[in-house]
């Protein structure tokens, strides 16, 4: 994307309005400044302070302090009591730097506190705005260098718009909002943590592994087929996001799953050309296989070597002076893994919490020992689905591969799998995370951060959900809040954030998600009534004596129900995103049969998920030649021996007319164990026969030579469907395609006859369906035959809309201004539904007429051999 | 202006988020004068400094202690104070070296800014709504834009919800007076039938009360009021009549009756129960404190003005005295006593001012007789009066702050406001704006001293100034890929970002530790923007000119 000077403008705008914001945060309270512990904690806090003061300010500050004044094997020794370290190294190393700098700082005149602020020892509790100006500025320089920079480079890959206007909208919107996360900025900038850092390391390793070529050779073509550089890039950045903090954890298994799937995905296009050789191929395959999974675990054990290294070799003063010892490295394992502490901390919103409440009091109920066991159990059970998925993504789509035949298919085919990949590896990362934060023990309010910072990249996806889960997961924090007396803070962030999702909206019209479904409306509202309520009531009623945990009980039970809900979306997101990848890949395999018989109400939900902005057409022009001018010059050009190969493709009732071609029951096949009806009918999946078209022998070999292309063309321009382009002067007000683009993209059309298509175009435009935008989306749903359309209607609404067809077609309607893409994969459900029902149907009809007439005959014979028998009885009586 | 009310909430949650940032010593002023309305009789206010405890005395107009009366004694307060919520040590009368306010005492304060700013939410409304309605073309994204520019404005968001003063709320009333003006200026809209030629004397009326109770409560808005005169007797007190083929005005007397009482009844009313009292003793103890000019010339920090620059041509000249110039020669020039350069006195200050401002006023005496002639002969005028008194009010407050007598660097924020209204209308226009705000505002940067806001100021400056760039480069260039800045421009941007680089890193690292050259980096800062601010002066100038140029190329 070329940056004017304009644009440019516009994004440093929110650069610097993100950083601002982070600013502004940071003059609010760290957490235990002035050793504040909470509004009702006053005297206990000065209680407490003889052994610990302040909160995660002021460990993180004395981490500074012990690590620059100590030597590295005292780290994870050194007064435990008082914020000993339980970070993991790379935490240490970071902390060991701004010790560093705060100390050479100190020398400079005016700045002689930050001396202080890390002097070791002397430093407990100390306080002063200068020293803090500085933690926060250390916090805003990670931010800025980490996350902000990871959120601005992986935006661009997750836009949905089909023009750059709006493409540069959707820009706009992404980023303003995934910087402006309340929580995120609550948590770092305001209660002081460093997560930013480790979220941000994430989110650039799902940048890096989601790569399907060489990200630092983009200049080259990509002919050199998929490289492995990515994800070994990836999994390096994410051992450094696990080695910064341990809460990375939640994101592992999405990981782990989808790289598992990129050591399985076809490796080499070349493996085609050798299909007769499948044998050695397979053989190939799995030393791929092997290769490319040492070589991430290698990458990935090497990472953590060296950054444990350290640990490992410098021995404590007092031991005895081995090369190698593991005391050191064990030490730090037992500070990052405290299993004593229980199983969760203060108030959570996760099922545990949920649980403990009165009438369930699993902890009561349930020995102590097997609730880990428990938890890690049903934590295993919640991530299985998404990391299965993550695998399946991960391991791509071998046909597809294969069919992609020239480069400039396979780039663009690559480009889409990367932008489909990082959407689902970050979806997948947020329903794992969630699945951890509801699940897990030991489990801490701020753990919410970790499902959220991916999700919130995915805003374009789902506006409203993510906003909703925005504000769900900021609301979950309060009563971390209100100890940090951040409440005004709060409440404006979530103004700030509210306000930018209303005003930088990419279409007026609304945006359409998840929640455009009934049921997630009314939890949407309920939510915000119940959230807006429990906040009243905090404020205005003070809690029964003896429920003194009254508000933080509830806000964890409400707490967990919404975050429960959220998982429930992202799972049923990633099934959705997986159908679809399906449904889009190759066309009547069985699974495509199996998908199209999913409930309707799913495909409502896979609606909402696609972005709307596809209403917003803009007219722009389109910059490519019609055939009509090219006709005489460069025919061969447009039609070559490629097209007419793809067009010569079967399309999806073609294949189906022709398996309906084929005896039902084969009766050649006399194998009695097997009835054939049963079985899978062999699709000729290769070149369709000439006989098999709609068109009769002559007109195939017209065809070829564009002919029929053309009248079908000039009827489709005269009908307004088609770009004129010969007549540039009156621009139409929406934007049509060229004749080009329309056949690149349903080869087939060059083949059907003229009157099939316009017949077919007419019933778009009787049933007034906004066909340009449609046509624009998907040009092959002009391929179908008309009555198959008329079919597909009845059918879709006798699915969804019990029967009732205008309904049906007002919903398309609307469908097809708002996010056509919706409407075309509702339509093409619709129809392929419609044709095998009918085909369902005929065979029934069939066997049941065949049936039918075994009856007939039976019964026929039946009467006969009675007539017989009486005949014979009558014989006998009359001889008798 | 759909986007209205996203935008208001927005920007009062920064407000809000501003809360705990650092105050100056204004907050005690207002604290101290808080305290004088809620706990002294009415004539003890102008009278009272604790004691001689204090030096933060009531120094505003009648018209602003009835505000400060008014947010000190009503129900909210009170309720406040009696649910103990709020100390009542906040509305003390604290001498000046016991008065640490206490952190709800803060918040309540802010509150009240916060609060008032609605009448400055008001004004921007009304007046880029007003003046977007004339408009033909794109005038919705137009007054949107400068509706945003105005409400967030960063200056006004520094001075009054960082440094503390009510500043916006009183620009609000300025502006809603243009708001006035403007919607009272018929002239340029022919079509206009004679009901609304009628309602449009109102608006004029409604524009002279505003303004002259915005003078009833600061009297720093005094340097416009010559310009009021003058364009509303022209062109509220005249009527043009049709005299064979001539067009003479005719002057309305009971017009200017009608004008002149209400503009002195918004103005005196709220120096009536002072006058109630000792009327003589009162007054002159109001304008001691209103007009106190043993002050000096410049104010502390050297607001960017042209005295800067005076002061600075007088410091060069007596350092080049000191170094260069022969013995001989300094007995000679010390006999003249030229250098330094004499101080000016308060009266030559105000030849100067009132030289100043006479261009605009003749240029308003101009316009308005046009307006008033073309009203008649159903010409179609291509500016309107409306858009030259808006210049005219800009090129005004300008020179009030270049020549001023003691002018306070907030002063800049008189020209830059009413400058946003007309910014969006031209290329010219929107560039002059911009770098008026890059001088005017990078000015105020040395009221927020202290490291701890070194981060808020720079961002706040820059995040503005980038969304004011891109909104008025869409707005003005629609398609084009083109941008506002030019060379100049750049070389600005770079003067300015060296300038604050030495005087925020490099001057407290570098110099300060050995006690050298303490006002070096005020100086510099106050001169570089003093030479900006001169140049967007006379550009200033130059488009009011220009204005009535296109006026009479019309004619």
């Amino acid at each position: 994307m070329t940056d004017t000077g304009r644009q440019r403008h516009l994004h440093l705008t929110i650069l610097s309005f993100a950083i601002l914001l982070r600013i502004l945060i940071g003059i609010h309270p760290h957490s235990g400044q002035d050793d504040y512990q909470g509004p009702g904690a006053i005297k206990a806090g000065t209680a407490t302070s003889s052994t610990k003061y302040g909160g995660d300010y002021e460990a993180q500050r004395h981490w500074m302090e012990l690590t620059y004044h100590l030597p590295l094997s005292e780290w994870y020794y050194y007064d435990l009591s008082y914020w000993g370290l339980d970070y993991p190294p790379l935490t240490a190393y970071v902390s060991w730097f701004f010790g560093y700098i705060a100390d050479t700082l100190g020398s400079v005149h005016g700045l002689e506190v930050l001396k202080d602020l890390v002097a070791l020892h002397d430093s407990r509790g100390f306080e002063n705005e200068r020293g803090k100006m500085y933690m926060r500025f250390t916090v805003l320089v990670m931010d800025l260098l980490v996350y902000i920079s990871a959120v601005w480079e992986i935006a661009p890959r997750l836009l949905n718009g089909t023009t750059d206007i709006i493409r540069e909208k959707e820009r706009i919107r992404l980023l303003t909002m995934a910087l402006a996360q309340p929580a995120i900025l609550l948590m770092d900038h305001g209660h002081f943590q460093y997560n930013t850092v480790s979220l941000g390391l994430a989110l650039w390793s799902f940048h890096f592994m989601t790569m399907l070529s060489n990200p630092f050779k983009k200049d080259e073509s990509s002919t050199s087929s998929l490289t492995f550089v990515g994800p070994i890039l990836g999994s390096v950045l994410f051992s450094l996001a696990l080695n910064f903090k341990q809460m990375e954890l939640y994101h592992a298994p999405a990981v782990f799953a989808y790289l598992l799937g990129r050591c399985f995905e076809c490796s080499n296009v070349q493996s085609t050309t050798k299909d007769n050789e499948g044998g050695t191929m397979a053989s190939m395959n799995n030393r791929n296989v092997i290769t490319k999974f040492c070589s991430l675990g290698i990458t990935v054990i090497s990472s953590f070597a060296i950054l444990w290294f350290p640990f490992a070799i410098y021995p404590r003063s007092g031991t005895n002076a081995r090369l190698f010892h593991l005391a050191g490295v064990t030490q730090v394992l037992k500070r990052l893994f405290p299993f004593q502490r229980g199983l969760f901390e203060g108030k959570v919103a996760n099922i545990w919490c949920a649980l403990s409440v009165k009438p369930f009091s699993i902890r009561r109920r349930v020995p102590e020992e097997i609730l880990p066991l428990m938890a890690s159990g049903l934590t295993l059970m919640l991530i299985l689905l998404p990391c299965w998925y993550l695998f399946q993504v991960g391991k791509g789509d071998r046909g597809q591969c294969d069919t992609a035949k020239t480069i400039r298919e396979k780039d663009q085919h690559q480009s889409s799998r990367e932008r489909a990949d990082i959407k689902l590896l970050l979806w997948g990362c947020t329903s794992t995370s969630l699945a951890f934060f509801l699940a897990s023990f030991q489990v801490h309010e701020k753990g919410i951060l970790i499902p959220l910072a991916p999700l919130s990249l995915l805003l374009l996806e789902a506006p409203r959900f993510i906003a909703w889960f925005s504000i769900v997961a900021t609301w979950t924090l309060w009563p971390l809040v209100t100890i940090d007396r951040l409440g005004s803070a709060y409440a404006c962030c979530v103004v700030i954030f509210l306000c930018l999702h209303n005003m930088t909206r990419v279409s007026p019209s609304g945006e359409s998600d998840v929640f455009s479904m009934i049921p997630s409306k009314y939890i949407i509202h309920l939510s915000v009534v119940a959230m807006v309520l429990l906040h009243a009531a905090e404020l205005l009623v003070a809690p029964p004596r003896n429920l003194p945990d009254l508000f933080p009980v509830l806000w964890s039970l409400v707490g967990c129900g919404l975050i429960s809900f959220s998982y429930l979306v992202t799972i049923w997101v990633m099934a959705k995103g997986q159908t679809k990848k399906i449904v889009g890949s190759s066309s009547s395999s069985s699974k495509t049969k199996r998908t199209s018989k999913a409930p309707m109400i799913g495909i409502g939900i896979l609606a909402t998920i696609l972005p709307a902005s596809h209403g917003f057409v803009v007219s722009q022009k389109a910059q490519c030649y019609t055939m009509s001018q090219l006709q005489s010059s460069n025919m061969n050009e447009i039609f070559t021996s490629e097209m007419i190969e793809r067009a010569r493709e079967p399309l999806y009732w073609e294949t189906q007319r022709t398996e309906d071609a084929k005896p039902i029951l084969d009766l050649s096949k006399r194998d009695p164990d097997t009835l054939s009806l049963s079985e899978k009918a062999v699709v000729n999946q290769g070149k369709l026969q000439e006989t098999n078209t709609v068109d009769s022998e002559d007109s195939c070999v017209k065809w070829e030579d564009g002919q029929i292309w053309l009248e079908t063309e000039r009827r489709l321009i005269s009908m307004g469907v088609l770009l004129n382009e010969t007549d540039a002067s009156n621009q139409p007000m929406v934007e049509l395609i060229s004749s080009q683009t329309m056949i690149a993209r349903a080869p087939q059309l060059i083949r059907l006859s003229t009157s099939q298509v316009i017949e077919s175009t007419n019933f778009f435009l009787d049933q007034r369906f906004a066909l340009a935008s449609l046509i624009q989306h998907d040009p092959t749903i002009l391929t179908f035959c008309a009555d198959d359309l008329y079919y597909g209607m009845e059918y879709l609404s006798n699915m969804m809309t019990r029967g009732n067809e205008t309904q049906a077609l007002q919903m398309i309607r609307t469908q097809s201004v708002l996010s056509p893409q919706m409407a075309l994969s509702l339509f093409r459900m619709g129809v392929e539904g419609g044709i095998d029902e009918r085909r369902v149907s005929n065979a029934l009809a069939n066997a049941s007429a065949a049936s039918g007439k075994a009856v007939e005959y039976a019964v026929n014979d039946a009467g006969r051999t009675y007539r017989e028998f009486k005949q014979l009885k009558g014989g006998r009586k009359s001889l008798g | 202006m759909k986007s209205v009310l996203p935008i208001l909430l927005l920007i009062t949650a920064i407000k809000i988020l501003l809360i705990p940032s650092y105050y100056s010593t204004d907050f005690h002023v207002h604290r101290n004068w808080l305290a004088i309305t809620r706990h002294l009789p009415l004539s003890q206010w102008y009278f009272d400094d604790v004691d001689g405890g204090t030096v933060h005395t009531l120094d505003y107009p009648p018209g602003f202690a009835w505000f400060e009366y008014l947010l000190s004694n009503n129900a909210i307060t009170n309720r406040l104070v009696e649910w103990g919520w709020l100390d009542g040590r906040c509305l003390e009368l604290l001498p000046d070296d016991d008065n640490t306010p206490s952190d709800r005492c803060v918040v309540f304060q802010r509150c009240t800014v916060i609060i008032s700013d609605a009448m400055l939410f008001l004004g921007a409304y009304l007046a880029s709504t007003a003046y977007g309605d004339r408009l033909t073309s794109s005038a919705k994204e137009a007054s949107e834009l400068s509706f945003l520019l105005i409400v967030t404005n960063p200056g006004l968001i520094m001075l009054d919800h960082i440094h503390f003063q009510y500043n916006g709320m009183l620009l609000g009333l300025l502006l809603c007076s243009i708001a006035c003006i403007i919607r009272g200026d018929a002239g340029s809209n022919t079509q206009r039938s004679k009901k609304s030629a009628i309602s449009s004397q109102t608006w004029e009326l409604c524009g002279a009360a505003f303004f002259a109770l915005l003078l009833s409560m600061k009297h720093l808005y005094m340097t416009l009021a010559p310009l009021y005169l003058v364009y509303l007797l022209r062109h509220h007190c005249f009527i043009a009549q049709k005299e064979k083929s001539s067009v003479t005005l005719q002057f309305s007397f009971t017009k200017f009756v009608f004008l002149g009482v209400i503009t002195l009844v918004c103005f005196l009313g709220p120096f009536v129960p002072f006058l109630l009292q000792d009327s003589s003793v009162q007054m002159e103890q109001i304008l001691k404190r209103l007009f106190p000019f043993g002050r000096g010339l410049v104010h502390d920090y050297w607001a960017a003005n042209t005295w800067a620059l005076y002061l600075f041509g007088s410091k060069i000249a007596s350092f080049v005295k000191k170094s260069f110039v022969p013995s001989s020669f300094r007995n000679i020039l010390e006999s003249y006593a030229l250098i330094p350069f004499p101080e000016p006195s308060p009266h030559i200050v105000a030849l100067c001012l009132f030289l100043g401002l006479i261009p605009a006023l003749i240029c308003a005496w101009k316009v308005a007789s046009n307006a008033l002639e073309s009203q008649l002969s159903n010409s179609t005028v291509g500016t309107s009066a409306a858009t030259f008194f808006i210049h005219a009010v800009v090129v005004s407050s300008f020179s009030a702050f270049m020549l001023g007598y003691h002018v306070h660097e907030k002063a800049i924020m008189t020209a830059i406001v009413p400058l946003t209204i007309v910014a969006t209308t031209s290329i010219e226009n929107a560039r002059l704006y911009i770098r008026t705000c890059m001088f005017g505002i990078f000015g105020l940067f040395p009221l927020l001293f202290q490291p701890e806001e070194l981060l808020i100021k720079a961002f706040l400056f820059l995040t503005w100034m980038l969304l004011a760039l891109y909104g008025l480069e869409s707005l003005l260039f629609k398609d084009r890929k083109d941008t506002l800045l030019t060379n100049i421009d750049m070389v600005t941007i770079t003067v300015l970002s060296c300038v604050f680089i030495f005087m925020e890193i490099i001057h407290p690292v570098v110099f300060m530790p050995r006690g050298k050259l303490e006002f070096l980096p005020l100086m510099t800062t106050s001169v570089v923007c003093a030479i900006g601010l001169f140049c967007c002066w006379v550009q200033s100038g130059v488009q009011m000119m220009n204005c009535i140029k296109i006026k009479t190329k019309y004619d």
